[in-house]
Parts: structure tokens; sequence; C-alpha cells
């Protein structure tokens, strides 16, 4: 298989200077925006967004233009980009960010364009400090070209973006978090409803909250056409996306492929199969928050609802292959460590419940596990998620808690052989 | 108030960049830590007046992001990276080995004021697992070997500005992603979360 190079094109084409304003306009950069802004009208915009049926890229996978579509009358309203990528194992806002920062604030402008919105916020991850140097530099030299400001392109369209740095908080990835945080809040998410920040957002105004990846395909997408874009990929999960690969195999690393095909081909070929010939006993499908898949399931399909299907998510994108020595219980531990760390604490079933699998699972992967600890661990998973069905059910204001439960009904469905093999049978003293 | 008048000026222009005062409180809390290398009592006095909300306020936000150090933090700040993709690809031991380097717990300084040493939680190199970053400049493909070098050239040279890659180039290995950008700008303080904001927009 090969990629299908569209919104990683500049930046490969480019590898010195891609980040540079004057490469991207060398190779046709901004010229979309500028023909959106002085020849296009809001509708058109919207209508080609819609006919590409691109699904955000954040997660979620809600279709971009319905998203938009939602967006609420009002004399303010905002754009945030959510670029707080944290998912483990994710790395591909990371690359956009970045090589390509014009790309995605040509993006912001004729998505703000279409949806008549005067400013835009980019809420970049705080470890992500060098992206957002980069970023910075990249709107500032839009300004002094006049693509960003008043009149922009000498149009009647005036946009501002602001640059803003998270400070190390998983949870501003979830979009009412974000919004607190950008408000100068604690970054915990909001109860719903309102459910759409669509129509009560930052400041409580109608907002468009989108990922990096999502925008960044826009200027492709308006080039080109909706039904250009839609012809890629498969039903239901069209365009490229930009997959993150780690974990044991030969070639890790990001790469824009159309959806539609295996993860097992995947592997083998971009990824150049498992380090030292072993073979997978289980991989993550999308990211750290996903339930895993088995080794021998490798041939399930890289689209958002042939992953649903079979009870995961594609999530963002993020496929993390684990080797036949991986100690599993370690793994699942690390994974409900993350998530216990970042609980925001506002509910008192992820706040504790992650808390306690992460020491249930540390006394397991450490030898001194009790024979009622697989009981205990599924109790208290069915207490942050009840019936440990999936998609999960919730006790929670976000789906944080919900996460840190996938990867123990994961080993529990299929490995639990593994975890029992750690439980000391005989007391000890 | 005990910030000059410069960092005042430039905290004024910050929060002009946002539609209401508050949200410029986690920009705010950055420069503060720039200044500091943590957030000092009398920084959230400062901001508290500058944003107009309550110095318990400006403390609640402050201790609820792992970014923002309630301590003074030491010169270099390493972050090793313990999540899912570096933990396969044995984080534990360059932890390890770097705690006994450095001999100390996480979130802890040494007296020297040098080293502050986190385990931390994804930082985006999943790639290059395992991963780490010095004052939020990232190295990828570490080994403990070569993550004990990386730390005793800082020691030793003890550089006002790290890179990351001139780090990546003399310590690391694999990377997430490999068409490069050759980059010369790096971290100037274990805060570098500011430095990327300036404040020079022209705004409406």
């Amino acid at each position: 298989m090969k990629e299908t190079i569209l919104l990683t094109k500049h930046m490969r084409d480019n590898p010195e200077d891609s980040h540079l304003i004057e490469s991207y306009e060398k190779n046709n950069g901004y010229t979309t925006a500028k023909n959106t802004l002085l020849n296009s009208t809001p509708e058109n915009i919207l209508e080609e967004i819609k006919s590409s049926n691109i699904r955000g890229r954040g997660g979620a996978g809600f279709p971009t233009g319905v998203k938009w579509g939602f967006l609420a009358e009002d004399e303010d309203r905002y754009l945030v980009i959510n670029a707080d990528e944290s998912e483990p194992g994710t790395f591909k806002d990371r690359i956009l960010l970045e090589r390509d920062p014009h790309q995605l604030i040509e993006g912001i402008i004729i998505t703000c364009f279409s949806a008549n919105i005067k400013e835009a916020f980019i809420y970049i991850r705080g470890e992500y400090a060098k992206p957002a140097r980069r970023v910075q530099q990249a709107v500032e030299q839009a300004y002094e070209k006049g693509y960003l400001g008043k009149n922009i392109f000498g149009s009647e369209t005036d946009l501002d973006i602001v640059v803003h740095l998270g400070a190390g908080a998983y949870i501003c990835g979830e979009e009412t978090a974000l919004l607190n945080s950008l408000e100068g809040r604690r970054g915990e998410p909001r109860l719903k409803p309102p459910y759409f920040p669509a129509a009560k957002g930052l400041y409580m105004k109608p907002t468009l909250v989108n990922n990096v990846e999502t925008i960044s395909a826009v200027p492709w997408i308006i080039e080109n056409g909706g039904e250009e874009y839609n012809k890629l990929g498969v039903e239901g999960s069209t365009g490229t996306r930009i997959f993150s690969l780690s974990g044991h195999v030969n070639n890790p690393g990001n790469y824009e492929i159309e959806m539609g095909t295996s993860f097992g081909e995947f592997v083998d070929t971009l990824g150049g199969g498992i380090r030292n010939n072993k073979k997978v006993k289980a991989y993550i499908p999308g990211g750290a928050s996903a339930p895993w898949f088995r080794g021998d399931q490798l041939d399930i399909k890289m689209t958002i609802d042939d992953v649903a299907n079979n009870n995961s998510m594609l999530g963002s994108g993020a496929v993390v292959m684990m080797d036949e020595d991986t100690n599993l219980v370690s793994a699942a531990k690390s994974i409900v460590s993350f998530f216990a760390h970042e609980s925001c604490g506002q509910c008192t079933p992820c706040r504790e419940g992650t808390t306690w699998l992460e020491m249930i699972l540390d006394r397991i992967a450490s030898g001194r596990g009790r024979t009622s600890d697989i009981n205990l661990l599924l109790d208290v998973c069915d207490n942050i998620s009840p019936g440990l069905t999936w998609p999960p059910k919730m006790t929670t204001i976000c789906p944080l808690g919900p996460s840190a439960v996938s990867p123990i009904t994961s080993l529990m469905n299929d490995f639990r052989g593994e975890v029992e093999s750690l439980i000391p049978t005989k007391v000890l003293l | 108030m005990s910030w000059d008048e410069k960092l005042l000026k430039q905290a004024k222009k910050i929060i002009k960049l946002y539609p209401q005062k508050r949200s410029a409180l986690g920009t705010l809390l950055h420069l503060a830590q720039s200044k500091d290398g943590y957030i000092s009592d009398d920084s959230i006095s400062v901001i508290s007046d500058l944003v107009g909300i309550t110095e318990v306020q400006v403390k609640s936000v402050s201790t609820f992001y792992s970014m923002y150090k309630q301590e003074p933090t030491g010169k270099y700040l390493l972050s090793v990276c313990k999540s899912i993709s570096c933990e396969i690809n044995n984080s534990s031991e360059v932890i390890n080995k770097l705690q006994e380097f450095t001999g100390l717990n996480n979130n802890e300084t040494d007296e020297d004021g040098l080293f502050t040493f986190e385990a931390v939680e994804c930082i985006g190199a999943c790639g290059g697992a395992p991963a780490m970053q010095v004052n939020y400049e990232t190295v990828e493909g570490l080994t403990a070997e070569n993550a004990i070098n990386l730390c005793s050239w800082l020691k030793e040279k003890q550089p006002d500005i790290v890179v990351a890659d001139d780090m990546q180039k003399d310590f690391g290995g694999v990377k997430s992603f490999d068409w490069a950008i050759k980059d010369n700008s790096g971290a100037t303080s274990n805060a570098p979360g500011f430095q990327t904001l300036k404040t020079t927009k022209a705004k409406k």
C-alpha cells in the first residue's frame, strides 16, 4: 500500500523551510483563502465541506459540515482550534503544527469566512512549546502580510487569531474543559446540557471547536472540491487521515493514508512489520482510550465504522502495536495510571475509581495480587461504567473515567489467563 | 506589586489579546513562571489584581495544571515520558537510571538548583519512544545510557539555551517523524511556555 499525500504534501516537498510563509506561498499557499474571500460565499464553502463528508479528526468523528451547520446566530462567535493533542500514542497534530502552520492558518481563514467568525483561538498544549513557537511565528508572518487583521486580502473580512498555550492537562482536550481553560478557569468539563459549544461555547457564545487535522484539510477540500475529497477513502470515512504508528514496529511514524485498508496491511507495509519478526499479541487501534484488539484481529479495516462495529474506536488515529513479549498487565497499568493522573476530580467514580484501578493493577503487576483482585477490578470498572458495554455507559460528566476502563475490559475479555498467572496462589508471608 | 514596569506592560498587552480579562490568566501564569521558575505568592497577588479575581481563584487555577510549578524549579526540567508507547519501549529503565544519576525522586529539585526530575504523561513523541523533554525541548529514541550522557553534558556545559535538534543529534535515536527543519531556536528557561507568546499582534 501507498500513502495518499494531501495534508503532508507541502512539508514533504519542502523539508527545509515548510514552516515559513515564503515557502508556503511559493507553493500556491493562501491562494485558496484569497479566492474564497474575494469570490465565494459562506454558503458555498459550507456546501463543499458537507459534500466532502469529512468527519472530525480529534476522536469523536463527528461530521464537520453538520457541526458547522449547527452554529447558532449571534454577534459574537468564536472558532477554537483544539491543538491539545495529549492522547497517548498520538503525535499527528504535532507534525501539522511544527511543519505546516500556514496550512492550518489558511484553513482557519476559510472556516471563519464560512461561519462569519471574527476571532479564532489556537489552544496548543503547553508541552508543545516548540510547535507553538512555530505557529506563533506563522501567525505573526500572516499579520505582516495582511492575511490576518482587518480587511484580509482587501476583502470586507476581518479576523484575529490568538495562540494560547495550555499548561499540562489532558482533560483540556475535552472541548468544554478546553473552553473553561480558555476562559481562565480550571480545566473541568462542563455539565451537559448545553451539549454543543456550537450553541453555547466560549463565554456561552456560539463556538466551533475543531481539531488541527480537520481544519488543516479545509484548504485542500476547498481548492479541489468536496466531491474530490469524498472520492478518497470509503463511505463514512472519506479522505485521508494521518495515523500515528508506534510501539514494537520497525518504522514508527506518521502516515497519511486513505481509510479502508486493514491494520495488518498497514503495519506490514508502511510500518515495516513488527520488530525482530515477533508476532502481535495485542494492539490499540485509536489511542489509549480505545479498547484493544488481539493479534488475530489484524484484518479489521481502518475505518471509523469498522472499528466501532468491533467494539472499539478509531479515535485519534493512534495505533500502538504490542508484540508477543509485552507484559499486558504493565501496559494496562500504564494506561490506567495515565487516566488516574489526568482525572480532573469532579466526578467521584472517575476520581476514586481510576486511583483504585491503578493501585490494584500495581499490586498484581508486582506479584502481590490477590485472587479476589480480578473481581474487585471488574467491580470498580462497573461502578465507573455500568455493564462494561461499548460504547461505554457513563456515570461521569465526560468520557475520561470510562476510558480508563477500556484496557481492563480488554485484559479480562481476551487475556484473563495472563492476569491470573501473575497472582500468587500461595499465601505471601 | 513587585513586578517591574516592563513585566506589567507585557501583562497588560497579553490581557488586551482576549475578549475577557480572565482568559489571560493561563498566559499570565506562564509569564509569572518565566520570571521566577515557579508561581510565587507574590505573582498570585499581582495577577489577581491584574485580572480582577481573588487570589484564591488564581491559586485554584495554578494548582490544577501540572506545568505551573508550586515550588522553585531547577535550571533544567527533566521530564521523562512514561505513557504507553514509551512504557512498552522501556521508559522505566530510563526513569530509574536518571533518578539514580541525579539522586532525585519524582518532582524533586537538587540542592544546586540544576535539575528537577519528573516522570510525565504522554509528550507526543510516541514514534520515538522512549522520549523525554529538557525544558520542553524533545529528545526521542533514548537509551538509558544516552539519557545519562545528556544529563552529564548539561551538568558540564550548563547551556543557557537548550535546543531540541542539537540534543537529538548527540543523544537521540529514532524520531517520530523524519523530515526535519533545521531549527536553532530553543528553550531559554525551564518555563518556555511564555516565550512563544510574543504580543506583537496588530490587534483591531
